[in-house]
């Protein structure tokens, strides 16, 4: 088991660098973007320092890091790159390639809003505008989770071929230093070990990958990705489980707070989950019947598991950081999707924190009274700590 | 970590691995891998008949060869010392020069002004590479020479023993004739010995390269002075063939009050003492005329004796055709440099220079030379201190010394690029001949001669001597011995430019400069200014050769191109081809090439059918 030596200060950029060099990568290609980029730097430095074994490509672009990660991941190689905001954004054409050539990347994404105008403080815009690419995305909550969900992430990845972004908040997490527990490398090694790829870019056994696929297999193909969403589900689960063994600790597709009686439930992804904990005690020192829940995997959805903790006729209310704009959030109208009309709830779709504004625990209980009062519009976006 | 199951099935991967007769659509869902693969490589799909274009290896020039006017395959022998093989880089060399450790030392290196490098971080040291070649065991004995052909019983007589009459005497030998060489002063080598001060070429670095070529059979004859002693028409009677280059040796007159002064010295003159080692008394205070490579020689030799030295020129620094690194070095070791003045006249007190009259200039529009003209600001006249003076006006040739027949005064003022004149037998080159006057000019020259009198001398070979012409400058001696078998003499090759190269592929790499002696301390005497490389050093520098148009078989063709099968080097012949069943012409091996040894050109659809057959 694993002893409070490997207890350490990191923050939760390092903490992903830190699970990559444990995971044995070989491929790191990477181009440098606040606020990801002391990720490639500490990897950089992992591998100047003879850390790593590993080729560490400082690309042009991030297309070009994308496009890397994919070619190398085709000839069975561990690859990873990392990246925010506008980089995501330019990815966006090879995020898809990578789905669709089943190539295993993971990627390190720190959430930044997208411009214009300039910011470099977060929202979920850019992870949100992929969530159609067939990535699986993690959001974490804080810097053990990053390391944690890393490696998981990796050993799902090769399982079910399909790339996987963890996703933090850019300074909460990506700047801030918590303690994290660095297990041993051999437990490491053993949750996870080398990759395997029956087929893959070979000089020995050559074949081409990526050639032109016509209508009577096209939608085939498409199918595969979503049976692999599925399996990847179940995938997930023992991951979840096999990790605990290891190390004693548990990742949660769903993080509930107090939901078992509520009545009145508030949703969000990443670290805006503690100003949800706080308003949620607060009103229940009222006697509301408040809850939340966290949603750490968001790709491929934990639907079962949404549907088992939401209790039947509650209020829901969903914080996204991201606008589909002309319609509501991303993830307000998901959860919207998956638990009407049978389980009896009313979802809203609330908006906060877009470009780096906090969410208090104020802007929370905002969203609870809105749905407590009636005042909050169940089909179109509620916007939170708004001038309008 | 193995995939899951359910997301490769056997089905799936046997499928890959196996192919199937079956139509995709008719392929179960457990059939169909997850990701679009291939049954078999790229070999199966000759896709040659796609391109409107095709690659092609074709040698470019390096520009330093171009520019080299001895004709020096530069890039060859600096990459082969990138290579590590430094004898063969020596035999490159020794290939089209006799005389390299001296060009290693005082040569003006064209090659590095047209080094492609000088755009990105500076030039290669192409100069000191080759005098640490020049200066290795392999160039003790002139075995690193084999006659190229036995004796042809020819004898040609050479009159002068500077840089342009051995490079004659070396290549007329190598070619199997006899050659007598005549020289006026008592110890041959010319403007090498009486010219260049022994602190750029030391006495015993010249005289190993010249006992090289006497090795080789020629006979150099001291002491007799063609003109006086030799009639050139009676030398002509007696030789198959005569080459004259006997230089530019005598001064442009000054003209000015008291310049008959026993103070007072041609460069010509003071150098070719200095050098003999009777350094004449300048006192105190030496003025030297001038701006040009003998002005600054003498200034740095007038020092060594001890004098204040003063260059006085009617232009500024930036106008002086001497070379830049001379006059840096020189205003190093003390010399002044007085700009913007011309002599007006010497003042002589009972018998003794006491000083010079000077005027001002300013500069004006720019005169034929193309440098600015010094105008002379009248009543700006002023006196500077002069205990002797030596008058670097520069040299002008004396045909009348040599010959007082006007016939062969007229057909040696006549001479084609080749040196030949319309008198039969008789060729001129070096300094002689005028044009740029440097050694290596002179090395050129006296090669392109010897191959002219050669021609003369057997009757017409094959191709016209314009063919041994690199890149539209020297000769190459190395490409006539092989009958113009060369890659760099391909007709309408083209010479790289830096904008043909990928300088993605080349990191900034500082040069390797050589120590100079002056940096530490300045001394009097007349000891090598300037040491050579280290063997690493050479090697370091080497390496930042971009070669630029040669294939180094850096392999990066067929690492980008796309079909993977459509770049090779035969194994066996080492040659560079393309299948052109399989290169559907991207161009991405041209464009990706570091040193544009790969064109792109037009496929001629009507008769040039592409294969496309299998290999």
């Amino acid at each position: 088991m694993i002893s409070e030596e490997h207890r350490i200060a990191i923050t939760g950029n390092q903490a992903i660098a830190h699970a990559v060099r444990m995971a044995r990568i070989h491929v790191v290609a990477a181009y440098p973007i606040t606020p990801q980029t002391s990720v490639v730097e500490e990897i950089a430095e992992f591998c100047a320092a003879g850390k790593m074994d590993a080729k560490f490509i400082q690309t042009e672009s991030e297309h070009s890091s994308m496009s890397a990660c994919i070619g190398a991941s085709m000839t069975g190689a561990r690859a990873f790159t990392a990246t925010s905001s506008q980089g995501l954004a330019l990815m966006h054409e090879m995020l898809h390639w990578a789905v669709g050539a089943r190539t295993p990347v993971i990627l390190g994404e720190v959430n930044r809003a997208l411009a214009a105008p300039w910011t470099i403080l977060t929202d979920q815009s850019d992870s949100m505008a992929q969530r159609d690419t067939g990535w699986m995305q993690f959001y974490c909550a804080n810097n053990q989770e990053v390391f944690d969900s890393t490696l998981l992430a990796f050993k799902v990845a090769e399982q079910v071929l399909l790339p996987a972004m963890v996703v933090l908040d850019a300074f909460v997490l990506s700047h801030s230093t918590e303690a994290v527990i660095l297990p041993p490398q051999d437990l490491v090694d053993e949750y996870l070990p080398p990759r395997e790829t029956p087929v893959k870019l070979d000089p020995d056994e050559p074949h081409a990958f990526g050639g032109m696929m016509f209508p009577d297999v096209f939608m085939e193909q498409r199918y595969k990705i979503e049976q692999s969403m599925d399996i990847a589900k179940e995938v997930i689960l023992s991951e979840i489980e096999e990790w605990e063994k290891a190390t004693g600790r548990q990742l949660k597709p769903l993080y509930p707070y107090r939901i078992d009686d509520a009545e009145v439930v508030v949703m969000c992804l990443g670290t805006a989950f503690g100003s949800v904990r706080y308003a949620v005690d607060k009103l229940r020192k009222e006697g509301i019947k408040a809850g939340g829940i966290r949603m750490w995997q968001y790709r491929p959805f934990p639907i079962k598991q949404l549907k088992e903790l939401i209790p039947e006729g509650s209020q829901v209310g969903v914080i996204d950081r991201a606008v589909s704009f002309g319609i509501s959030g991303p993830v307000g109208s998901e959860v919207k999707s998956v638990l009407s009309p049978e389980s009896r709830n009313s979802v809203y779709g609330f908006i906060a924190g877009l470009g780096g504004r906090e969410i208090q625990p104020e802007s929370v209980e905002s969203v609870f009274r809105a749905m407590l009062e009636g005042s909050a519009d169940p089909v179109g976006i509620n916007w939170v700590d708004v001038r309008k | 970590m193995a995939i899951h199951k359910e997301i490769f099935s056997d089905e799936a991967l046997r499928h890959v691995r196996e192919g199937s007769a079956k139509p995709p659509g008719q392929l179960s869902a457990d059939e169909i891998p997850p990701m679009a693969a291939s049954w078999a490589n790229t070999e199966k799909m000759p896709v040659g008949g796609w391109k409107e274009n095709r690659p092609r290896y074709l040698r470019g020039l390096s520009p330093c060869l171009a520019h080299c006017p001895v004709g020096n395959d530069v890039e060859g022998f600096v990459s082969t010392v990138r290579e590590g093989d430094v004898e063969s880089a020596a035999r490159l060399l020794a290939a089209e020069t006799p005389l390299p450790a001296t060009c290693g030392r005082v040569c003006y290196h064209p090659c590095e002004s047209g080094c492609n490098r000088v755009q990105l971080d500076g030039s290669v040291g192409i100069r000191a590479i080759e005098r640490y070649l020049g200066d290795l065991p392999y160039f003790d004995s002139a075995n690193i020479w084999s006659q190229a052909r036995p004796a042809t019983g020819k004898n040609i007589a050479i009159a002068g023993s500077g840089p342009g009459g051995l490079a004659s005497a070396w290549a007329l030998s190598l070619l199997g004739h006899k050659v007598e060489i005549f020289e006026r002063k008592p110890e041959p080598g010319g403007l090498l010995l009486y010219g260049i001060p022994a602190y750029r070429l030391p006495k015993d670095i010249l005289s190993k390269e010249i006992g090289r070529i006497k090795d080789m059979g020629v006979r150099i004859n001291c002491g007799v002075n063609v003109g006086e002693a030799k009639e050139l028409s009676k030398l002509l009677e007696s030789y198959d063939s005569v080459f004259v280059a006997t230089g530019a040796a005598k001064s442009r007159d000054i003209n000015i009050k008291g310049d008959n002064n026993k103070a007072v010295y041609s460069a010509i003159e003071y150098l070719s003492e200095a050098t003999s080692g009777n350094i004449p008394e300048t006192g105190r205070e030496c003025i030297i005329i001038g701006g040009g490579n003998s002005a600054v020689d003498a200034a740095r030799s007038a020092k060594r004796s001890g004098a204040n030295v003063t260059i006085v020129y009617r232009r500024t620094r930036a106008e002086m055709p001497a070379y830049e690194t001379e006059i840096d070095d020189a205003l190093k070791e003390g010399i002044q440099l007085e700009e913007l003045a011309i002599p007006l006249e010497l003042i002589v007190e009972n018998g003794s220079l006491t000083g010079m009259k000077c005027l001002k200039t300013k500069l004006g529009e720019p005169d034929d030379s193309g440098r600015r003209s010094p105008i002379p600001v009248p009543g700006s006249d002023f006196v500077i201190p002069a205990s002797s003076m030596i008058n670097a006006l520069g040299e002008i040739i004396d045909k009348e010394e040599l010959t007082k027949n006007s016939d062969f005064q007229n057909a040696l003022s006549e001479l084609n690029h080749w040196g030949s004149s319309n008198i039969q037998g008789l060729f001129a080159g070096g300094d002689f001949v005028g044009g740029d006057r440097t050694v290596a000019h002179a090395i050129g020259g006296g090669k392109r001669a010897a191959m002219a009198i050669d021609r003369f001398l057997l009757g017409k070979s094959a191709n016209p001597l314009e063919s041994y012409i690199v890149g539209g400058g020297p000769a190459s001696l190395a490409g006539y011995l092989k009958n113009g078998e060369s890659d760099v003499l391909a007709e309408g090759i083209k010479t790289i430019q830096y904008k043909d190269l990928n300088p993605a592929y080349f990191p900034n790499v500082e040069r390797e400069e050589l120590a100079k002696v002056l940096d530490q301390k300045p001394d009097n005497s007349f000891r090598e200014v300037e040491s050579g490389y280290t063997p690493e050093e050479a090697k370091a520098e080497a390496n930042r050769c971009f070669s630029c148009g040669r294939c180094t078989n850096c392999g990066l063709c067929q690492i980008f191109c796309p079909e993977g099968a459509a770049v090779h080097r035969d194994p066996q012949s080492k040659e560079l081809m393309i299948f052109d069943s399989h290169c559907k012409g991207c161009g991405i091996c041209v464009e990706e090439c570091p040193r544009c040894a790969l064109v792109m050109e037009p496929v001629n659809k009507e008769s040039d059918v592409v294969k496309t057959e299998t290999q």
